[in-house]
């Protein structure tokens, strides 16, 4: 796999996303509105409460936009991918991507970018930079959010990974291939509120608190590090 | 009218055959409907709250329940039938027999949707007796209501599902779908929380109907009437869906060319 056919890769994205514009612009404008309602409920929540369980507006809020941040990324880099191998699986088109002279792995991972979804990467970014301004951070914490995120959208494909991987034993498994998403979802609203069993579940077992909730709990100075150092491993 | 038995039976035998399918989609609505429960719980507890405009805890969490278990029922996977069948050109084969377009469509939806018909009927049951239990119009002006807004909700995916003649993707509309339910349905919280301007405006949006008004029903909030009002926009809201739901077919149907893609 080298930079050149990646190059490709997204000359091919691009064409795809030029020849199916009115699909391109359906993906960015519904993606847009996704992100606004969940603020919006954000809105309703706290007209009633100032703080909820330690979390004020202001932490919700970047919560929403780090976890949009990183479900992009990885929508970005990897969802195309994902949604074709299972494809692939089930009709036993994988033969083809084996028999090409690269290696299959990067083949099929990065053999097409949604550049749509950059499009929101971009404004969810715009809109955490904007919220992040109003409170001064530290270096470190910045390089501790960055990181995370990053190590987030890894996170996340990994998992998808797995999931896609049971394709190779149950035909119909569509729902399935959704679960990662519900897990995410539940992980976009502040750890603190659910029952200790859950986030020892979701923290220690499959570490998605830690891969949503963890980028605002550096800049809120509120992590475990024990935490942090099992999701690394 | 036997050929639309077939399919519901089909329909609800595929159901079964895929079991696992089954359960990993009724565990994926158990993992929200616990998010919104504890969201909920954290903001009565935060504040010490009693009474949140008429809710208390226990209210508040029969309702997202209920609301929540309705919108496995009122979901939006059908909406991606047509757009699939056009993309693989399998709409000719359903063109081409005897058959309604619409009532297949009814058929595979109702048959799709059974194991959960029957279990939302009892709990509609269960639910309604204990409340108003001596009021048999209530009852029935519920029941009414719930199979109103199936028959609605069924014409509102079906004209949403005619956007297959236009777009190649449609997948970038299920989530905004969802996302519309969850807030426009009072999903993740009770639509009459929102200002009184706001719920006027948007208390008797198809998904309001199907979700919030609903379970507002059911828990006892209105009396038969009301109900009856609410039968009355649900109908009216299927007539406008139903009119554009033929326009858009109609001009579809020119796009398709027949075969796959």
């Amino acid at each position: 796999m080298s930079k050149k056919l990646y190059k490709v890769f997204i000359s091919h994205s691009l064409q795809e996303t030029l020849i199916y514009r009115s699909t391109s612009v359906f993906i960015v404008v519904f993606g847009i509105l996704f992100f606004v309602i969940e603020l919006v409920s954000g809105m309703v929540y706290f007209e009633y409460t100032d703080s909820l369980l330690g979390w004020t507006k202001y932490d919700y809020y970047m919560l929403i936009c780090t976890s949009y941040i990183i479900q992009c990324g990885y929508q970005m880099l990897f969802s195309s991918a994902h949604e074709s191998l299972c494809e692939k699986i089930i009709e036993g088109e994988l033969d083809y991507i084996f028999v090409r002279p690269v290696n299959s792995f990067f083949y099929y991972i990065f053999y097409r970018v949604d550049l749509p979804s950059a499009i929101n990467l971009t404004i969810a970014i715009i809109v955490q930079v904007i919220i992040m301004s109003k409170k001064s951070y530290s270096i470190l914490q910045m390089i501790g959010f960055v990181l995370f995120i990053l190590l987030g959208i890894w996170f996340l494909f990994l998992l998808n990974q797995i999931v896609v991987m049971v394709s190779f034993w149950k035909e119909k498994s569509s729902k399935l291939m959704g679960m990662p998403e519900y897990f995410v979802d539940a992980s976009t609203r502040p750890k603190d509120m659910y029952p200790n069993v859950i986030k020892y579940l979701l923290i220690w077992i499959i570490p998605i608190f830690t891969t949503i909730n963890g980028p605002v709990d550096i800049l809120k100075n509120d992590y475990n590090m024990v935490a942090f150092l099992w999701y690394f491993i | 009218m036997k050929k639309y038995l077939y399919i519901i039976y089909n329909q609800c035998a595929l159901q079964l055959i895929y079991k696992f399918d089954f359960f990993v989609g009724l565990l994926s609505k158990a993992v929200q409907l616990f998010m919104t429960i504890f969201i909920w719980r954290a903001i009565y507890i935060s504040n010490g709250y009693e009474v949140i405009k008429g809710y208390t805890f226990e209210t508040m969490i029969m309702y997202i329940i209920m609301n929540n278990f309705s919108s496995i029922l009122f979901s939006f996977e059908y909406c991606f039938r047509l757009g699939q069948m056009i993309r693989s050109g399998k709409l000719t084969t359903i063109l081409l027999r005897p058959i309604s377009i619409l009532g297949e469509g009814f058929s595979y939806y109702l048959g799709n949707k059974f194991i959960y018909i029957i279990i939302y009927i009892i709990v509609f049951i269960t639910m309604c007796l204990q409340l108003k239990g001596s009021q048999i119009n209530y009852l029935i002006a519920c029941l009414l209501l719930v199979i109103i807004n199936v028959g609605m909700f069924f014409m509102l995916l079906s004209f949403i599902s005619t956007l297959g003649f236009r777009f190649i993707q449609m997948w970038p509309l299920r989530p905004i779908l969802t996302a519309f339910y969850l807030l426009l349905g009072g999903v993740y919280f009770p639509l009459d929380l929102l200002s009184e301007k706001w719920y006027s405006i948007i208390s008797l949006n198809p998904f309001s109907l199907v979700g919030h008004i609903t379970t507002k029903a059911m828990q006892g909030f209105y009396n038969t009437k009301e109900i009856l009002v609410y039968c009355l926009v649900s109908i009216l809201w299927a007539e406008i869906f139903r009119f554009f739901y033929g326009r858009a077919m109609e001009r579809g149907l020119k796009l398709y060319e027949g075969m796959g893609s």
